[in-house]
C-alpha cells in the first residue's frame, strides 16, 4: 500500500479531542504517506 | 428529454410506496420538484449521486496532484533516508475544503480523491461528524475502524504476513497488548469500538494475570517508554493513546 488518504468530513461537529488528535497526527513524522482531508462548513463553525 | 423524466418519476413514486417514511417524504419533493422545474432530470439524478463534477477542475487537480505526491512518497522514503532527508518526505499534508452547507465539499473530496486513491494504490478511509450525535473523535473512530477492516481484508487476500504465519490482526494485536497497560486497551476499546478485533479481549479480567502478563511486563515497559512520556508530556493521556493506536495502525497499513 503506497499510502492512506483520510477523510474527515462535517468537522464543525466535532470536538477539541479531535482536533488535538488531528494536530498531534499531522505533526507526527513517524506516520509514513499519510494525507489528511478535513472539510466543514464555513458558516457553521462555533465560536 | 421528457421521457427519461417519466421514467425517473415513476421509480420516485415507487420507492414512495414502499413505506418508509423518510423516503416517501425524499420521493414527494422530489416529484413537487419535478413538476415545477424543466430540469427535473438533473433533480433526480442528484438524488443518485451519479452527477459529474462542473467548474471543479482546478481543484481536482490539486487534490489529485497531492495524491500523486502521496503515492510517490513512499518511493521517495528510501532514498531519502540514505540522505538523511527527512525533513521533506516525512511530512504529513493537511488539506482543508471548506465551504456554506450543500456547496459539494464532501462530493468533490469523494469523486476527486476517492475514486484515484484505489487506482493508485493508496487507501481512502473516510468518517464523517453528525450533528446529533454529539460523540467525541466518532467520524475518527469510523475512519479508524474502516481501515482497520481494510488491512485485515488485504493482508488475508494476499495471502501473507510480513513476519511468519501469523494474520496480521494478530500482530497488530499483540503490538498493541505489549505496548498499552490493560486500563489503556480498555479505553482504546471504548474510543475504537470497531477495532476491537484488532485491540483484542480483555486479557486479566477472565483469568487473573496470568503468567505470560507477567513475563510481558519488563518487554512493555522497555517499548512503552516512547508512550509514557508522550503521556506525561501532554497531560492529555487519551489522547496520547488514540494517537499511538493510529500510528501503529497506520504503520501497519504500510506493510
Amino acid at each position: 500500500m503506497k499510502g492512506v488518504v483520510l477523510f474527515i468530513d462535517d468537522l464543525q461537529w466535532s470536538d477539541i479531542a479531535t482536533l488535538e488528535l488531528l494536530k498531534s497526527i499531522v505533526l507526527d513524522r513517524e506516520i509514513p504517506s499519510l494525507l489528511i482531508v478535513g472539510a466543514y462548513r464555513e458558516d457553521e463553525v462555533p465560536e | 428529454m421528457s421521457g427519461t423524466n417519466t421514467t425517473h418519476r415513476s421509480s420516485s413514486i415507487s420507492s414512495s410506496s414502499a413505506g418508509e417514511s423518510s423516503t416517501q417524504h425524499l420521493a414527494e419533493i422530489v416529484v413537487t420538484a419535478a413538476q415545477h422545474n424543466q430540469k427535473s432530470s438533473n433533480i433526480v439524478q442528484l438524488r443518485l449521486s451519479n452527477l459529474k463534477l462542473h467548474g471543479r477542475e482546478n481543484d481536482i487537480k490539486l487534490l489529485r496532484g497531492k495524491l500523486r505526491e502521496l503515492a510517490k512518497k513512499k518511493d521517495g522514503d528510501a532514498a531519502a533516508e540514505e540522505n538523511n532527508n527527512h525533513e521533506d518526505t516525512n511530512k504529513n499534508n493537511l488539506i482543508l475544503v471548506s465551504g456554506t452547507c450543500g456547496t459539494g465539499k464532501s462530493a468533490l473530496i469523494q469523486k476527486g480523491l476517492g475514486k484515484d486513491a484505489s487506482k493508485i494504490g493508496c487507501t481512502f478511509t473516510s468518517g464523517k461528524f453528525d450533528a446529533k450525535l454529539r460523540s467525541p473523535l466518532s467520524a475518527f473512530s469510523d475512519a479508524m475502524t474502516n481501515l482497520a477492516r481494510y488491512i485485515t481484508v488485504e493482508h488475508e487476500k494476499k495471502g501473507k504476513s510480513p513476519s511468519g504465519g501469523l494474520p496480521i490482526a494478530t500482530l497488530i494485536r499483540d503490538q498493541i497488548q505489549n505496548e498499552f497497560d490493560d486500563d489503556d486497551v480498555e479505553q482504546l476499546r471504548r474510543v475504537l469500538p470497531g477495532c476491537a478485533e484488532l485491540l483484542g479481549a480483555r486479557r486479566s479480567s477472565l483469568f487473573g494475570p496470568s503468567s505470560e502478563a507477567e513475563a510481558a511486563v519488563p518487554h512493555r515497559s522497555a517499548s512503552g517508554s516512547k508512550l509514557d512520556s508522550l503521556k506525561r508530556h501532554s497531560g492529555k493521556e487519551s489522547i496520547s493513546r488514540v494517537h499511538y493506536a493510529i500510528r501503529r495502525l497506520l504503520l501497519y497499513a504500510h506493510i
